[in-house]
């Protein structure tokens, strides 16, 4: 298992997380307690099923959660951007993922064709 | 007009590239097509019955004349020489090859457009009122919204795995030309003591179970709206269903949780929701405004014209009573310009006309039209002087129908002919019904302003025959086409859903079946009463006599 950073770099996948949740995870099943540890992983089970994007930025939202997470399952290149944009610190692939589509992971996030959204714009502008 | 920003140019470039380099990999077998699926329907790109369908988003159906003239190329280079414009204000080239779509992508670039998000489980083109800026009725001018809420939804990480695609219409005036009670999202602007608020409808839409929209919040502020849209979508996004597609939409969800409910999770999730990403709205928004190229009308008596300087034939006459509509700012007047001439396809236009209505319109209408959800041109801003002049040149180009929101102003969807969804034809259904009762002057008059036909080739009802005063659903039974009837329905403010009829009828029979509809709500109603208020007073069991051409005792229960 590899880790894919917000920077691209490439590394050892860490220890597993201590909570796994799947991404379709019905939110008002969690408890506080439920997510009370340092690191998150959310699985997406299929490319197409974006409910881990909103379990994630539920987390940081509603539980306040500020450990680590990260992002496990079927996300290809051109999703990793958007996890990161929603709160993931990490992505985690598997050789499987890495032989299948090269180095296409480390180019969505080392050379993103679309760098920035408008949301992005607004939250930095200091005008 | 809003005049891109360098970060606007420089998304729509860098998107194309970014889908370049999709296609490449999907060509070289590094995307399987499971994978490039919803890659490429996030730029608009179908794969239809015969060929790529790209379907181009109009924002807020807003067009400068060399957009147009950019979609007439388009048309030329790529396509077969025609477009299609649709009911959602968008453009759709029917009969691309894939290899060619990141080239057209650069074309559109070229003049600050996209097809960003016209497909695919994601937030869509936003919609609006083809008048917007422009007619008197309006209290706010909905342009700069739609412009922030283009931004918003544009690449929102969060919001491009939806569990079906979101529709989003907004007006700020007083009679709803945007149907936005049958939206995902309808934005009603309003006025409050200066300030501009919003009151929020949910849960609209029309496909196999029509609803209207409910509403959800009123009165929301320009700070809150957007974390009041980010709230709903996330709600919808984790709790909308994803086991049935047919069941996906987020009316379904509120119709299965009740809209207290819905409004209770909505809430919890607003309590907690960051607000830091729309610190700037309001400024961003006060900016947008500045990027509207303001039109500056002429004033004063010299550039005034005659109140009645537009004496002429009988012909202009009455395309000036129907296709002509009432103007904010005097001397003025809005233009609309039918697509529905006598046999034509509705929707349709070739690039020579494409390129003929961007001349028009730089001469006209301060170099700017929009497209309306009942697949028309509208000229915004036309001197009340130049209407025979412009009239004029309309008819030599073959575009002087004078039929705006008359029965032979049919919408219809592409259906069988192109459309992979299709399970009937609707293009020639179309012309044959046009056909048939512009043989009859009785059926074309311009007293019948307000009886809509729609016509939908299937049961996602693209072509709203839902909300039409007749609406026609093509539906494939044993390999038969089969047309089934809904009477009734209506698509402004206070929209209704048709009712349905009884079983469908032949493809050649449709037409028969129109003018005796007509026919009755002629004979039968009083003066200046509609369609569906005739409906109503007279009954189903009466209409359903017309459409089977049945005696009471005869028509099915």
């Amino acid at each position: 298992m590899h880790l894919l950073e917000p920077t691209g770099n490439l590394t050892a996948a860490p220890a597993p997380a201590n909570v796994s949740l799947a991404g379709d995870t019905p939110p008002d099943t969690l408890t506080a307690a439920d997510v009370n540890t340092d690191a998150i992983i959310i699985e997406f089970a299929t490319t197409a099923d974006g409910r881990g994007f909103s379990l994630a930025r539920h987390l940081r939202g509603r539980f306040g959660f500020g450990g680590t997470l990260l992002a496990g399952g079927k996300l290809i290149p051109d999703q990793v951007q958007l996890a990161f944009q929603c709160g993931f610190d990490g992505v985690l692939l598997t050789d499987g993922q890495l032989d299948q589509y090269a180095t296409d992971f480390v180019d969505a996030v080392k050379n993103p064709p679309v760098t920035l959204n408008y949301r992005q714009t607004w939250a930095d502008s200091t005008g | 007009m809003y005049q891109y920003t360098e970060f606007d140019q420089q998304l729509v470039e860098q998107r194309s590239a970014e889908f370049r380099q999709q296609v490449e990999r999907r060509l070289a077998g590094r995307l399987t097509e499971d994978e490039f699926k919803p890659l490429r329907l996030m730029n608009g790109l179908y794969l239809q019955l015969h060929a790529y369908m790209l379907r181009v988003a109009i924002p807020y159906g807003v067009l400068s004349a060399t957009q147009l003239r950019a979609l007439a190329t388009i048309a030329e280079r790529f396509d077969k020489g025609y477009g299609h414009f649709t009911t959602r204000q968008n453009i759709q080239f029917n009969w691309l090859s894939l290899v060619d779509t990141p080239d057209i992508l650069d074309v559109l670039a070229s003049v600050q457009m996209h097809a960003i998000q016209t497909s695919g489980n994601c937030i869509r083109n936003i919609t609006s009122d083809p008048f917007a800026g422009v007619s008197a009725d309006e209290a706010v001018d909905p342009r700069p919204i739609c412009e922030l809420l283009r931004q918003w939804s544009t690449l929102h990480p969060e919001f491009a795995y939806l569990p079906r695609k979101f529709k989003f219409a907004i007006t700020g005036a007083s009679n709803d030309r945007a149907l936005i009670k049958a939206h995902d999202i309808g934005l009603q602007l309003r006025d409050e003591n200066g300030q501009t608020v919003t009151d929020i409808w949910v849960g609209g839409g029309q496909g196999r179970t029509p609803k209207v929209a409910q509403l959800l919040y009123s009165g929301v502020s320009v700070e809150e709206l957007m974390p009041h849209l980010d709230a709903i979508l996330r709600v919808y996004n984790q709790y909308g269903r994803r086991d049935n597609k047919y069941k996906a939409r987020i009316k379904i969800l509120l119709a299965e949780t009740g809209i207290e409910d819905f409004r209770a999770t909505v809430d919890a999730e607003l309590d907690s929701l960051d607000r830091a990403p729309f610190a700037h709205a309001r400024a961003t928004l006060n900016d947008i405004m500045q990027r509207f190229s303001a039109v500056r009308y002429p004033t004063g008596d010299a550039n005034l014209p005659p109140a009645d300087d537009n004496t002429g034939s009988p012909a202009f006459d009455h395309w000036q009573q129907v296709n002509v509509k009432p103007h904010k700012v005097d001397g003025h007047s809005i233009v609309v310009i039918s697509l529905k001439p006598a046999g034509g396809i509705p929707g349709d236009a070739t690039s020579a006309q494409m390129n003929a209505i961007a001349d028009l319109a730089e001469h006209y209408s301060h170099g700017e039209l929009r497209i309306t959800h009942r697949q028309n041109i509208v000229f915004p801003h036309v001197q009340s002087q130049h209407l025979q002049q412009l009239w004029q040149a309309l008819h030599a180009l073959g575009l002087g129908e004078s039929n705006i929101d008359l029965p032979t102003d049919i919408i219809a969807c592409p259906g069988l002919d192109y459309c992979a969804l299709a399970t009937a034809r609707s293009i020639p259904i179309a012309q044959s019904i046009s056909g048939h009762i512009r043989a009859n002057e009785r059926n074309t008059g311009k007293d019948l302003n307000g009886v809509t036909i729609n016509i939908s080739g299937c049961i996602n009802a693209c072509a709203h025959h839902h909300v039409a005063s007749i609406g026609v659903l093509g539906l494939d039974r044993n390999g038969t086409e089969n047309y089934q009837i809904t009477l009734g329905g209506r698509a402004d403010g206070n929209i209704r859903i048709g009712e349905r009829m009884g079983p469908g009828v032949s493809a050649d029979e449709v037409p028969h079946v129109v003018e005796r509809v007509i026919n009755l709500y002629l004979d039968k109603r009083q003066p200046d009463e509609s369609f569906e208020h005739v409906y109503d007073r007279i009954g189903k069991q009466s209409f359903k006599q017309a459409v089977y051409n049945e005696d009471a005792a005869d028509a099915p229960a």
